[in-house]
C-alpha cells in the first residue's frame, strides 16, 4: 500500500473522530458540510484545538436549548463496551454541563452497569461485586453466547494437523482472524470502515 | 441585536465577518474562510467558523442553500441584512469619533 493512500485514510478517522466529539443533533445536521470543510484544509494543531473547542461550544449550546435525554438502550455494543466508562460515555454524550436529572442519591448505584437502566426499569437486576447486570442484559448475553458456539478448531484431537503445515502458516493469520471476528461483531464504527479499506487497499496492492 | 456588535464572545467577530463576506453573495464555509482571508486578512478556523454560523442560522440571519456536492452554501436572510447595517452604522459612529479625536489631538 502506499504511503498516502495510508496517511489519507489516518486523517479521515481522525477528522471522524473529531466530529463525533460534535453533539448528535448537531451532527445530524451540519456533519456532511463540515467534514468537506476540515477535509479541504490542513489538518494543523491549531486547526484540532479549534475545531475541539468548536465542540465544547456546541454542547454547551446543546446542553441549555435541549430538554430530552436520550434514553439508553440495551444493546450489544453497549455491553461491548464493558461496564466501567459506560456513565461518562453517556454524561459526555448529553453535555458535561446538564445537571444529572434521573441519577440521584442511592438510585444511581442500583442501575446494571451494561445497559444503564434504573432498577425500577427492569423486572430484576442482579448484584455482582462493584457491577449490576438486569435480567434483560442476562438473556442478550446467553443468545449471544449461543450464537457464537461454533465448532472451533480447537476441538480437532491433537496431532490433527501436522506440525510442517502450521509452521507454513505467515505469522499473521491470528492477527487476522482477530481482526475479522472484530469487524462481524461491530461493523457499525469509523474506525472499522478505515480498517476495511487498509485492508482492501492491501489486498489490491499485493495482488 | 440592537445596533451594537455581537454579544457571542469570541464568535462575535467571526460573525460579523461572515455577515460581510455573505453580502458579497451565497457561499459555503470553504469560499467565506478564502474571502474573509482575502479582504479581512484573517484565517478563522473551522470551528469557530461554525459556531459563528450556527448561531447566525439559528437567530435566522442566514439562510442554508440546498447541499451541492456535500457542501452547504448560505446567504444573508433579510434580518441579516437588517443586522449588518446596524453594525456597520454603529462602527461608522466608532470610526468617526476616533479620527475626530485624533485630528483634535494633532491640532492643540
Amino acid at each position: 500500500m502506499s504511503p498516502t493512500s495510508l496517511r489519507g485514510a489516518l486523517r479521515l478517522f481522525a477528522i471522524r473522530t473529531l466530529l463525533r466529539l460534535y453533539p448528535r443533533a448537531w451532527r445530524r445536521r451540519y456533519g456532511v458540510e463540515f467534514v468537506a470543510l476540515v477535509t479541504q484544509r490542513p489538518l494543523s494543531p491549531l486547526e484540532v484545538a479549534d475545531v475541539v473547542r468548536g465542540a465544547v461550544d456546541a454542547r454547551r449550546v446543546a446542553s441549555r436549548t435541549m430538554t430530552s435525554r436520550r434514553v439508553p438502550v440495551c444493546s450489544a455494543s453497549s455491553i461491548a463496551n464493558s461496564a466501567a466508562p459506560t456513565a461518562v460515555l453517556e454524561r459526555w454524550r448529553n453535555g458535561w454541563t446538564g445537571r444529572r436529572r434521573d441519577m440521584t442519591g442511592k438510585q444511581q448505584r442500583f442501575r446494571c452497569s451494561f445497559c444503564g437502566k434504573r432498577r425500577d426499569q427492569v423486572r430484576r437486576l442482579i448484584a455482582g461485586p462493584g457491577v449490576y447486570i438486569c435480567d434483560e442484559c442476562v438473556a442478550l448475553c446467553n443468545r449471544v453466547i449461543a450464537d457464537g458456539e461454533h465448532p472451533h478448531s480447537c476441538q480437532q484431537p491433537e496431532g490433527a494437523r501436522p506440525a510442517v503445515q502450521r509452521q507454513a502458516a505467515p505469522w499473521w493469520q491470528g492477527w487476522q482472524h482477530l481482526v475479522r471476528r472484530w469487524l462481524e461483531t461491530r461493523r457499525t464504527g469509523h474506525l472499522q470502515m478505515t480498517v476495511r479499506q487498509l485492508i482492501a487497499g492491501a489486498a489490491s496492492s499485493s495482488t | 441585536v440592537d445596533g451594537a456588535l455581537f454579544d457571542w464572545g469570541r464568535f462575535s467577530e467571526a460573525a460579523f465577518l461572515i455577515l460581510v463576506s455573505l453580502a458579497g453573495g451565497a457561499k459555503h464555509g470553504y469560499a467565506m474562510m478564502e474571502d474573509i482571508a482575502a479582504f479581512a486578512d484573517m484565517r478563522l478556523r473551522s470551528g469557530t467558523l461554525y459556531g459563528a454560523l450556527t448561531r447566525l442560522e439559528e437567530r435566522g440571519l442566514v439562510e442554508p442553500l440546498p447541499t451541492a456536492d456535500r457542501r452547504r452554501p448560505y446567504r444573508l436572510a433579510a434580518a441579516g441584512v437588517v443586522a449588518l447595517q446596524a453594525q456597520l452604522s454603529s462602527l461608522d459612529v466608532r470610526v468617526a469619533i476616533g479620527r475626530q479625536r485624533l485630528a483634535a489631538d494633532q491640532a492643540s
